[in-house]
């Protein structure tokens, strides 16, 4: 297993993520996809694992948005990045995303890997859905020949529900995460979907950010 | 109706913040935030239109009362730092949301550093206190005549990159925000320009659009697959 980098998460998955597993944090906008990802690749650095991190933004909003999380600046994964890295992501050039994440791979051939992907509602949006299908299959299968897991963030509102449920057949793990309303109250909730070798967790957890640190505890109504 | 005005304005600030508590990206914190700070702007606002009117019409204590004076300068002060605060990191917002960070009416280049100069400059003219020497008066009143046009202009500008930004954004929470914005801008520009009661009018629209910009900020589900969570 590999762990998430939030404790009272692996404790609800048993210890994380499946070892060579596919990912998705699916969720709306601004509710902390990103920070599931920034703990992930904190928790890889932290144990000397290789991490890549593929964003549409520039290397040093990530990195700003990172240190508010209590990432130390000195501990940064790889990046390929709209701008500030050595390798650029080209929202225009998939295959070109595609083939710098496998070159990516294969330089660290026997490590451990960790890869956090931002471009995947992106790419859905900008390009035919039928063609990304492919596209992401194929690259998530080449993902896990490696000793690798891929943890991709997405945007719920952006996509059609047949989209979303399209996508989700493609990854190992399905995290959601939604903001409850009822009357002036709002509860940020978070659901286990799916996880490889594991039955389906009932109910939903509420979780928050104290201190850049993120905890998840069972929902009263469970 | 100023009672009602107030109570939506301090309902646009609170739940802005209460928004704010649960959202976890910094962008999204931020723009929640200066939500609540705008709406502390209109309420701003209100009061110093209020202590104007009633000290116009020489109401109490309020009349030539120093403390009052002050008071309204603040308010107006805040207001007007307030609401192009908003409108200055709505644009940033939206800027940031394009998939492509492509630059809109020169923003990045500079365009926003004017923004910012306009606001300090009719900020600042519009405080300075009148001249003692009555000679001056006129110049100091000719002077302080280009403050209306700097502000429209600034207050244009930003509303512009919103409108053009907003064909780019492919984020519904981000494009929702940025129609009520655009929107809130408009309403603003016609409440400055129509006589009172007009532009009472245009001012509860603006309130009325700030509501709908924070309701905005987030989308939030009631039911979680038919039921209540």
């Amino acid at each position: 297993m590999v762990s998430t980098g939030i404790a009272s998460l692996d404790q609800i998955l048993n210890d994380g993520y499946p070892d060579k597993s596919s990912v998705l944090v699916l969720g709306q906008a601004g509710l902390g996809k990103q920070a599931v990802g920034y703990h992930f690749v904190l928790s890889g650095l932290t144990q000397g694992e290789y991490c890549l991190y593929v964003t549409h933004r520039s290397a040093s909003d990530v990195q700003r948005d990172m240190k508010g999380f209590g990432i130390p600046g000195d501990r940064v994964p790889e990046w390929i990045a709209s701008s500030g890295s050595p390798v650029k992501c080209d929202l225009r050039d998939a295959t070109a995303i595609s083939y710098n994440i496998k070159q990516a791979l294969q330089r660290n051939p026997g490590r451990r890997i960790r890869v956090v992907t931002d471009v995947l509602s992106p790419l859905l949006v900008l390009n035919p859905s039928e063609s990304m299908y492919g596209y992401w299959t194929q690259l998530l299968e080449e993902v896990k020949r490696h000793d690798a897991v891929i943890l991709a963030t997405g945007d719920e509102e952006m996509h059609t529900p047949a989209a979303i449920a399209a996508m989700e057949q493609l990854f190992d793990g399905v995290i959601e995460l939604k903001l409850y309303e009822e009357g002036l109250t709002v509860t940020p909730l978070l659901r286990v979907r799916q996880m490889l070798g594991q039955p389906p967790l009932p109910g939903w957890f509420r979780f928050s950010f104290v201190k850049g640190s993120m905890e998840v505890v069972p929902n009263a109504s469970n | 109706m100023l009672t009602i005005a107030a109570i939506a304005c301090l309902f646009i600030v609170y739940r802005a913040m209460s928004l704010r508590r649960v959202l976890v990206d910094p962008l999204y914190r931020r723009r929640a935030l200066w939500t609540a700070i705008a709406g502390s702007g209109l309420l701003g606002f209100l009061i110093s239109v209020t202590i104007d009117a009633l000290a116009a019409s020489g109401y109490g204590i309020l009349a030539n009362n120093s403390t009052a004076l002050l008071v309204e300068d603040f308010s107006w002060g805040l207001s007007f730092l307030a609401l192009f605060g908003w409108i200055y990191t709505s644009v940033n917002v939206a800027l940031s949301s394009d998939y492509f960070h492509r630059d809109v009416l020169g923003w990045s280049r500079g365009g926003k550093f004017v923004f910012v100069g306009a606001v300090v400059v009719s900020y600042l003219v519009a405080s300075l206190p009148p001249p003692t020497n009555p000679a001056l008066l006129a110049d100091f009143n000719a002077f302080g005549n280009l403050v209306g046009p700097i502000f429209v202009i600034g207050l244009a500008y930003g509303g512009a990159v919103i409108v053009v930004t907003y064909r780019r954004i492919k984020d519904r929470a981000i494009k929702n925000y940025s129609k009520w914005v655009i929107a809130s801008v408009a309403s603003t520009f016609i409440f400055i320009a129509l006589p009172v009661p007009l532009s009472f009018v245009f001012f509860a629209f603006t309130i009325f659009c700030m509501y709908c910009a924070t309701g905005a900020l987030v989308i939030r589900t009631h039911e979680i697959e038919g039921q209540k969570v």
